[in-house]
Order: C-alpha cells, then sequence, then structure tokens
C-alpha cells in the first residue's frame, strides 16, 4: 500500500506529536515503510480521523475518545524506550492491513 | 546557584536558554512560579504564562519516563509567550509529575524541561536535542551531577552536537 497515513496526537498538537511523528517516519523508512503523518490535538482525534482516514493513530498522550481506529502510545518515539519495538509493532500492524 | 543565561544556537536559529540549577522547591505549583517570575522579569512571558502552564499541565501532563529516571516537559500554548526560550530546571528535591500517557501514575522528576515557544518547526529542534540527549546512556547522570555555570553550559552546548550527530 503506497499511501499509509498515520494520525499523531498530543497534548496541543505541535510539540511532542511533530517529535514523535518525525522519528516515527524515520524508523517506519528503515522498515520500508513510506507514511504520511498529520498531528493533531488530542482533543481533534475523533474530528482528523473523519477527515485525514488514518490507518492507524499514534498518541503522546490519552485518548479519552473511542475511535474505530488501532491506537498505539507513541510515547517511546520521544522517551527513546521501547522505540525500536514500537516501530516493529506499528510496522507489522500496517502491513497486515496492506495484505488485506 | 545563581539563574545561568547562555543562547544556543541550531540549525541557524537561536534560543535563549535559562537554566535553574539546585532549586530548592517543594511543589509543581511552586516550581512554575519560580519560573514564571523569573520569565517574566526578563520579558519572555505575558503574566497569563502561569495559569497557562498550570492549566496545560493539568488537563495534559508531561511527567516523561526515560527508563531509569523521568523528566517533565511542562508545555504551554503560545499565546502566553512573548519570545522562546528553553528553560532548564533542576530541583533539590524529586517532585511528582503525572505521567504523559497515564495521569494515573506518576513520575519523580529532578529535572524539568520547559519549553516556552511560540511557533513549532524550527523552535521544537532544541526540545528534540533535549529528548535525544537525555536517551543517549548516561548523559543523564552526568548533567545533573554538574556542579559549575561553566560545566553546565558547556554541557548543553554538547546535547546540540548529539543532536545533530543523530539527525
Amino acid at each position: 500500500m503506497s499511501d499509509l497515513r498515520i494520525l499523531v496526537s498530543c497534548g496541543t498538537g505541535i510539540a511532542t506529536s511533530t517529535l514523535a511523528a518525525d522519528k516515527l517516519k524515520r524508523l517506519l523508512k528503515s522498515r520500508g515503510l513510506s507514511v504520511t503523518t498529520a498531528s493533531c490535538k488530542a482533543a481533534e482525534v475523533a474530528g482528523k480521523v473523519s477527515t485525514f482516514r488514518p490507518h492507524a493513530i499514534v498518541s503522546t498522550t490519552q485518548v479519552a475518545v473511542k475511535v474505530p481506529i488501532k491506537v498505539f502510545n507513541g510515547l517511546p518515539l520521544i522517551s527513546g524506550v521501547g522505540a525500536e519495538q514500537l516501530a516493529d509493532e506499528i510496522a507489522a500492524y500496517l502491513k497486515t492491513l496492506s495484505a488485506s | 546557584m545563581e539563574p545561568i543565561e547562555l543562547e544556543l544556537t541550531l540549525s541557524g536559529v537561536t534560543m535563549p536558554v535559562l537554566v535553574l540549577w539546585d532549586l530548592a522547591v517543594k511543589s509543581k505549583e511552586e516550581l512554575f512560579a519560580c519560573v514564571h517570575a523569573e520569565l517574566l522579569q526578563r520579558g519572555q512571558v505575558r503574566p497569563s504564562y502561569l495559569e497557562g502552564v498550570l492549566e496545560r499541565e493539568r488537563q495534559y501532563p508531561t511527567g516523561l519516563d526515560f527508563g531509569d529516571f523521568a523528566v517533565a516537559l511542562p508545555h504551554v500554548d503560545f499565546e502566553h509567550v512573548i519570545q522562546p526560550a528553553l528553560v532548564v530546571a533542576l530541583l533539590s528535591e524529586a517532585l511528582p509529575f503525572q505521567a504523559m500517557d497515564d495521569p494515573a501514575r506518576q513520575h519523580l522528576c529532578r529535572l524539568a524541561i520547559f519549553p516556552v515557544l511560540t511557533s513549532g518547526d524550527a523552535q521544537l529542534a532544541f526540545l528534540q536535542a533535549v529528548t535525544c540527549a537525555l536517551q543517549e546512556p548516561g548523559f543523564y547522570e552526568h548533567f545533573v551531577a554538574l556542579q559549575t555555570p561553566q560545566e553546565i553550559k558547556a554541557c548543553l552546548q554538547s546535547m546540540l552536537q548529539i543532536a545533530v550527530n543523530e539527525g
């Protein structure tokens, strides 16, 4: 699948989400996946799901709303603790989507 | 120790950095008030900064676990900021901050880094440099053990080098 979209959210949709999105793109690229990301505030996730139609959501804060998209905890992308493992999980998940 | 002021330059962007070292504060509120007073005095934030940073931390806490230690990254919305800055506060005693990903948990933090920003993009590189350096094995332990303004300034400069090498 060429057009994989990941929504990255944090408190303001600016600081940690941008850092997390940068890191995620690099880690997924090294796993052979090219993704498009969009950042948003945690409070805007529900709205962004309908407009951006992400294949997965990565959030550095809790996502309070229920959305029909898989949500990954993005903190490892900021702290580095478990970042490679998270990238593996997201890559594996995205590959299951493109296989179906 | 008196507040330390320095400037860091990364990819052509210069960021004033204020270091508050061995700060004896007993609560987050006291810490935020202290940072607010220093920034206000330098004309870097509006009077609304204090309420802004407190409210933001309540809504979206910033305690971040790096494995062997945790660091708080108290954010604030752009509207409270006049001039961008990065505040590095080392507390004499660790304080509990709620975890960024789960407000029900707390992390004890001795180091708090305040990104005081007026826009995203270029200014974010400094926050990225900090989180990047904190991931380097041994960096945190070395940093918090520093004793003199000269050592602290030199270490912060070297931190940018880590970021450049990683990027």
